[in-house]
């Protein structure tokens, strides 16, 4: 079920998705995972719902 | 987005990372973009750049392979891949360089039209030490940006 909605939007946007690689598990680029949780942990304003 | 984009892509099986190959004067240069979840359950950061030979990943590299605009179109599709998957997770996303991020807010300003039908996009603002969020306008430079499927 969860495949669809990638698979069916890549069609549509005209994308030829392959789907099959295992994640890395790593996070591939730590600096910017590290500035997006440093800038949350500081946003005065909760999400928009 | 109006421009061309690299329409072969790999997913992962989670659809969180996607590699597509950017094609030009200077050869044929991997790119990987990665969604990765943040310390906030509700955002996922964004990141992308080129896979090197030795494995390594880098994300300040000029190619000088003359397709920005094409690999900035694939990224999008890559946004609308992911959100396909976690349409109600923000994406948080801001360039390696305050060029980069500027370059980023030029581009998402002269596609606005077409990215607000489909999503929800404010700006980030650095305010003292801490943050503030507004909705996109094209003429203000942010910290970053966050994105978010718009749901219907």
């Amino acid at each position: 079920m969860k495949q669809k909605g990638a698979i069916k939007t890549a069609t549509s946007i005209g994308i030829k998705l392959k789907v099959g690689k295992k994640p890395s598990g790593k996070v591939l680029f730590p600096e910017k995972l590290e500035k997006a949780n440093k800038m949350l942990a500081k946003l005065k304003m909760p999400l928009p719902a | 987005m109006k421009y061309e984009k690299y329409d072969n892509l790999t997913a992962t099986i989670d659809f969180l990372e996607y590699e597509f190959v950017s094609v030009g004067p200077k050869g044929s240069i991997p790119k990987i973009v990665q969604f990765k979840p943040t310390d906030n359950l509700e955002v996922f950061n964004l990141a992308f750049g080129n896979k090197k030979e030795d494995g390594s990943l880098d994300d300040l590299a000029k190619d000088g392979n003359k397709d920005r605009n094409k690999i900035l179109a694939t990224v999008v599709a890559s946004v609308h891949l992911f959100t396909a998957e976690y349409p109600f997770k923000w994406i948080f996303f801001s360039g390696s360089t305050p060029e980069r991020t500027r370059l980023y807010r030029m581009a998402i300003a002269l596609n606005f039209e077409e990215l607000s039908v489909d999503f929800e996009i404010i700006g980030i603002l650095k305010d003292l030490d801490a943050f503030v969020y507004v909705p996109f306008q094209k003429e203000i430079n942010y910290f970053g940006f966050l994105i978010r499927r718009k749901i219907v």
